[in-house]
């Protein structure tokens, strides 16, 4: 009797046993499944193929529901599909809602930063298609407690053709002008401003007391008129002297000047003014 | 056919709004009935806008001259005016008579008067000075800030690319068992900081110029991507897969060869 119930108790134990590892087995199997598919839809997406992408992330979202991956497919869900034209509206949703969902994971935050740049994407390319509501989405963030979100949303806002709406940016781009440490990004909202409201960003530099409200002037005349004509901010001077037309750089390196030199010398005196004159043309650049 | 008289004359002034409230009733009224008068209306209105649209042409046309460089180009004029030979005329009556040989002398000085007074106009006038150009607000066409935006994503696209190498870089040299420059990257927030860099890029990056420049700095993005989202230790594996991925895919190769063109040319 007691032989007896020894077996048993063995054959429960094995049973035990087998049936934990089976239900582990499931599992692994489970986790590999996810891991794959989900790694497979990096690769599709890395290569740009968005819609077979995509495809991998539904089977995951679909098979798998309670995967530790779910948050991460519902983000490359969501970028599949905003880089797929005409399913914006989907993939500001599918952001919407991976935000939702990873509101409390820490290792998500970068994720949702992006969602959120994201969205302000979106909605400005719906807003130039003539979804005119759009627009609430990129303004709201103006005021986005992260100041990553809200500094994008400002110079997203600065293109806006319509300067009266444009000028909502301008509080955030002065913000960044004044406080911010990173040269870029100072550069950037200074451009931005310039588009926007020019007087917003003279008023802002005159108040610099190490800027003395210096100023690059650029002219290029041709033929007796005005084919560029710049006044912009000491600040961005290296920039705009790039940024003239190549036939113009050209004129300048022939008469032995490169920009380096060029700033070099404007930066020496205030009162220097630069004039290149060529048959039909004159370049002008002096600071003031 | 007198209304219809009377109402043409008064069109111009009737489409400007010059006429007082009477009188431009009447007009209305009689258009209401006159269907060649409406035709003569039309008429007026095409003028108007085609007036408009050549009004705000010369307004941008004016906007455009070079008035500083004008007066130079006016007296430099006159200079070869002044220096051309004077073609050689037989004199008649009273002209014959003021150019006469004995007053040669006198129209010597007046001419050599009014070529020094060129010149010196011209000299003054060539080189404008700095207080005449001065104009105290910021101001740039959208077309050349694009231009500006383009040149400044050329910079910071070197040197997202910079950067982005040195983080690949040190991924490729860790040795699994050893992982320490790997981790090292991962600790530092390297990548997240280029991830958020990257965000203000794209708007320049999505221009046809930069093209080329876009589809790397993409593939760098879905890689930093892929890093912030380990956390904590790096497993192994995951270094080794990284590594592999980073090799199959040539993205030092592209990078360098991207930062080559970027430095030499527009991309």
């Amino acid at each position: 009797m007691n032989k007896v119930r020894s077996d048993m108790k063995k054959t429960s134990v094995f049973m035990g046993v087998l049936l934990f590892l089976s239900a582990c087995g499931a599992g692994f199997a489970q986790a590999q499944a996810d891991e794959r598919l989900f790694e497979e839809a990096k690769i599709l997406i890395f290569d740009k193929n968005w819609a077979a992408a995509q495809e991998k992330l539904d089977g995951l979202l679909e098979k798998h529901p309670g995967s530790p991956l779910t948050d991460q497919a519902l983000f490359y869900r969501a970028k599949c599909l905003s880089e797929q034209k005409g399913r914006e509206k989907e993939a500001l949703k599918g952001y919407e809602s991976f935000i939702r969902s990873a509101a409390d994971a820490s290792r998500s935050a970068g994720l949702v930063e992006d969602s959120e740049i994201s969205i302000i994407d979106l909605a400005s390319r719906l807003y130039e298609n003539g979804e005119k509501p759009y627009l609430e989405a990129v303004k709201e963030r103006l005021d986005h407690p992260n100041k990553v979100v809200r500094y994008y949303a400002a110079f997203k806002m600065s293109y806006i053709p319509e300067k009266g709406i444009a000028r909502r940016a301008v509080p955030v781009l002065k913000n960044i002008i004044e406080r911010e440490r990173d040269v870029e990004l100072r550069d950037r909202a200074r451009i931005a401003l310039l588009r926007v409201s020019p007087d917003a960003l003279k008023s802002l530099e005159e108040a610099r007391p190490e800027s003395r409200a210096r100023l690059l002037k650029l002219q290029v005349i041709a033929n007796g008129l005005k084919t560029v004509d710049v006044s912009i901010p000491w600040a961005l001077a290296d920039l705009a002297l790039q940024a003239m037309p190549e036939e113009e750089k050209a004129k300048i390196r022939k008469q032995g000047y490169d920009l380096d030199r060029i700033l070099r010398e404007l930066a020496k005196s205030k009162s220097s003014l630069l004039e290149l004159k060529e048959e039909n043309s004159v370049i002008r650049i002096w600071v003031e | 056919m007198n209304d219809c008289r009377r109402t043409r004359k008064n069109l111009a002034a009737y489409l400007s709004g010059e006429l007082d409230g009477p009188h431009a009733a009447r007009v209305a009224g009689h258009l209401d009935g006159c269907e060649s008068c409406r035709r003569e209306l039309a008429g007026w209105k095409d003028v108007f806008e085609k007036a408009d649209a050549v009004r705000a042409g010369i307004g941008e046309t004016m906007k455009s001259v070079d008035w500083e460089g004008l007066s130079a180009r006016i007296a430099g004029r006159a200079l070869d005016q002044a220096e051309k030979p004077v073609r050689e005329s037989r004199p008649a009556g009273i002209l014959g008579r003021l150019f006469r040989p004995n007053l040669g002398p006198v129209y010597a000085g007046i001419g050599l008067g009014i070529l020094i007074g060129s010149a010196a106009t011209y000299l003054v006038l060539q080189k404008p000075s700095l207080a005449r150009l001065e104009g105290r607000s910021y101001s740039a066409s959208a077309e050349y800030l694009d231009r500006v935006e383009l040149a400044m994503a050329r910079r910071d696209a070197l040197d997202y690319l910079d950067k982005s190498r040195y983080i690949i870089l040190d991924f490729i040299q860790s040795s699994p068992g050893e992982p320490g420059s790997a981790q090292a990257v991962l600790n530092s927030g390297m990548a997240r900081d280029l991830l958020a860099r990257k965000k203000y890029l794209n708007p320049q990056l999505d221009k046809r110029q930069m093209a080329k420049a876009k589809a790397i700095c993409d593939q760098i993005e879905m890689l930093f991507f892929e890093l912030v989202q380990i956390s904590g230790d790096l497993p192994e594996a995951e270094l080794r897969r990284i590594q592999r991925f980073i090799e199959d895919r040539q993205l030092l190769l592209k990078i360098n060869l991207l930062k080559e063109e970027l430095e030499q040319s527009e991309v």
